[in-house]
């Protein structure tokens, strides 16, 4: 855990540059502000050791890491609602549910990061529309020992992400 | 006693039965045999439980609204991924002026093929490339 005195000492020495570095990439001051806070809390909870040597490298690492946060929240949210607009009103979820179902695609989508966007999709196809390796066979034009493959891949690729804490 | 995790083999091997039983709609002739894989070595029962856990978490079927689901992932994904492009562009084109290096050799987003610019304000008002 590192010391609240060097994450102090951060804080007091890089918070402003922190902060128009942020600006300079959101191009909206309110958010950066937000997410240089964050990058000081996330220094707080995290176990391994801050490096003074380059600090201002180090907190870039941090700070970029959530601004690709940010980002896919907001294009998740951008997609979902353009999703829903196309459905029929009655047929609109509630606000809870939205949410709820937001909160699960945004740690699906940051899992699945990383991915082969052919591996990506296979697994999609099984996970949210429940198709069968053959159906997704057809679908993709590969073969369905190509399929279970990536699906395999996919959830290997999960497991190593959700477990890595505990291995 | 800490349980020692899964090896990487067991853990695949967990991940095949998953998928043949989920293909297959649970068919009684392969569940056994998976019974019987679970039970051989507590590593593979261990492994077992993890993948079952994670597929659960992953499995948005169970979800009520998540039909559009698929298309939102996919959707966000192309979005997030051209945003993150364009910010390197963006960079790159600004060192490359604090270099003082030919204008010819920064890379123009039309020559990666990068037809449509995202509408966040926050990119284009940023990074020079995007106008």
């Amino acid at each position: 855990m590192p010391s609240n005195d060097s994450v102090q000492t951060l804080y007091s020495d890089h918070h402003g540059w922190l902060h128009a570095w942020l600006r300079s990439k959101l191009g909206n001051a309110a958010d950066a502000a937000d997410l240089a806070q964050d990058t000081f809390v996330r220094l707080l909870q995290r176990g391994e050791q801050v490096q003074l040597n380059t600090p201002r490298a180090f907190l870039r690492t941090v700070a970029r890491g959530l601004v690709i946060d940010h980002w896919r929240r907001e294009e998740l949210h951008r997609a979902y609602l353009e999703a829903l607009a196309h459905l029929p009103e009655a047929s609109a979820p509630s606000a809870e549910t939205r949410e709820v179902l937001l909160e699960l695609l945004e740690r699906i989508a940051r899992m699945l990061d990383g991915l082969k966007p052919k591996v990506r999709r296979a697994f999609l196809l099984a996970q949210c529309e429940g198709l069968k390796h053959q159906a997704i066979a057809e679908q993709m034009g590969i073969s369905v020992r190509t399929v279970e493959r990536y699906i395999a891949d996919a959830l290997y690729h999960c497991y190593l992400l959700r477990f890595e804490d505990e291995r | 006693m800490t349980t020692a995790a899964p090896s990487a083999k067991a853990v695949k091997q967990a991940i095949q039965w998953m998928l043949r039983l989920r293909e297959s709609g649970n068919s009684p002739v392969l569940l056994q045999q998976c019974e019987q894989w679970r039970s051989a070595r507590h590593e593979h029962e261990l492994a077992w439980q993890r993948v079952v856990h994670l597929h659960q978490d992953l499995d948005l079927r169970a979800i009520p609204g998540a039909g559009v689901a698929l298309q939102t992932l996919e959707t966000s994904q192309r979005r997030l991924h051209r945003r993150q492009a364009l910010k390197l562009l963006g960079c790159a084109a600004m060192a490359a002026r604090r270099h003082g290096w030919p204008k010819t050799s920064i890379p123009s987003a039309a020559g990666l093929r990068i037809t449509r610019l995202p509408r966040a304000s926050g990119v284009a008002s940023s990074c020079p490339m995007a106008r």
